[in-house]
């Protein structure tokens, strides 16, 4: 069973979706990107991450992740606020700590790709 | 084998096989992604009542206009589909009614036999003397759809607009337009005990207008609040139609204009001055539970479904309406 499925599948995401956007829009680091974006359709794009993120069906490849951030010339910082604000939802819904490092270990699998990295050898 | 109808081709689904795949090897262009019914890329719209297991994760909005995920519907009776605000059918309009709602406002007023939801918009068309092409515009629907065959516009006139000044100077009623769509997810579709915040700016008060007039006629049970901004006071029209609304029901109207204007008394509405987001802020810090609507200029839109969202209301529950200014 996915993690995707023990915490509840599409209505975990549904509950997680709205407090993350929050956090992320509220948070200075990392605001300024999402400013100019459609907010519904970044709204769809928060829930496809965390679906995947969750273990979920994935609609997201290595290649979509890198094509969709690199005009952002993104740094690990600012990764890193998107992982922390993550976290804090999770745990703000009393999801199990296991949990929350398997969904951070997938958060890491894209790095490379967010971050428009060459793939560690 | 399902017949289906697209765009009015019929194609043929295998058995099991998901719409998706039939349209795509039929050779249409359909976007995709996921193929897993989360990234939203492939909706579809269809008027039939059989659809199952391929509307997660779409607004109760998008629900009642029937949009749907193509990767996962698997439908097992004909039915005809369309793309979402794709190419629909002109058709003919007659001008019945026109005259100024305020120096700078059109209230036009035509007749067509269109379905349509309050709140979502149409493009017209008409072809201006001197003009050779044809040009299009799209408005909001400001009246309910109470079968009387009208459709009622608020058109902000501009006088080097070439399609709103050809409205203000030579349209006449007796003459004829086109009407295409409707299109847009901005109309009611909240839970009856729900709260309603609506946001207008401007010309932005038709479809916020439509979604009131529609709720009224399902009964809503819970609260409206409508708050209608403009820059100045003059900006305002239907005053007296909206206070006669305000009177009949749970609804609650103020007028925010920003500049400063001596005499606003003589108003059938409340109104205040200030600014409309730190109204909103100050007198709206908790929107969770709300359903909301905004309909105005993309600055304002943007601005405040943002600040709604921070303020506790959920992305699924706000709809928004933005104009594409001038015309």
């Amino acid at each position: 069973m996915s993690i995707y499925e023990k915490i509840g599948g599409e209505a975990a995401v549904n509950a997680a979706v709205d407090i993350f956007y929050r956090k992320v829009l509220m948070d200075e680091r990392i605001s300024e990107f999402f400013d100019t974006v459609d907010m519904e359709n970044q709204h769809v794009k928060q829930k496809a991450f965390l679906t995947m993120a969750f273990g979920g069906p994935n609609s997201y490849t290595g290649k979509d992740m890198r094509e969709g951030h690199k005009h952002l010339n993104l740094k690990e910082e600012h990764f890193n606020a998107v992982a922390e604000n993550l976290v804090a939802t999770l745990k703000e819904l009393e999801v199990p700590q296991e949990y929350i490092d398997d969904i951070i270990a997938v958060c890491l699998s894209v790095k490379d790709d967010v971050l428009n990295l060459e793939p560690a050898a | 084998m399902t017949a289906i109808d697209f765009e009015g081709e019929t194609i043929r689904l295998g058995e099991n096989e998901p719409l998706l795949d039939g349209l795509l090897r039929a050779g249409f262009d359909i976007a995709n992604g996921c193929r897993s019914g989360v990234c939203q890329s492939c909706l579809l719209q269809s008027d039939s009542e059989k659809l199952v297991n391929c509307q997660q994760g779409l607004t109760e909005a998008q629900k009642r206009l029937g949009y749907f995920l193509a990767c996962q519907c698997q439908p097992w009776e004909p039915m005809a589909v369309n793309r979402v605000d794709g190419e629909q059918l002109k058709i003919n309009a007659k001008v019945v009614d026109k005259r100024w709602l305020n120096p700078s406002v059109l209230g036009v007023t035509l007749e067509a036999a269109l379905d349509y939801q309050p709140g979502q918009y149409v493009t017209l068309l008409g072809r201006p003397s001197g003009s050779g092409d044809f040009l299009a515009r799209c408005y909001s629907i400001a009246n309910a759809s109470d079968g009387s065959g009208t459709l009622e516009f608020h058109i902000r006139h501009y006088a080097d607009g070439a399609f709103s000044n050809w409205l203000a100077t030579e349209v006449e009623p007796g003459d004829c337009l086109q009407v295409q769509g409707p299109m847009g997810t901005c109309i009611y579709s909240a839970a009856s005990e729900q709260p309603l915040l609506l946001l207008a700016a401007g010309t932005g008060l038709a479809p916020v207008l439509g979604v009131i007039k529609e709720a009224l006629s399902q009964g809503h049970k819970g609260e409206m609040q409508l708050l209608w901004a403009a820059r100045s006071p003059h900006d305002f029209y239907l005053l007296e139609e909206l206070s006669l609304l305000q009177a009949a029901a749970q609804l609650n109207i103020k007028l925010v204009y920003q500049e400063d204007f001596a005499d606003c008394n003589t108003f059938a509405i409340d109104s205040v001055q200030a600014d409309i987001y730190n109204y909103v802020h100050q007198h709206f810090p908790s929107l969770q539970g709300h359903k909301i609507y905004i309909c105005g200029a993309e600055s304002f839109t943007s601005k405040l479904r943002k600040q709604c969202f921070l303020a506790g209301a959920a992305i699924q529950e706000i709809a928004v309406d933005t104009f594409t200014p001038f015309a």
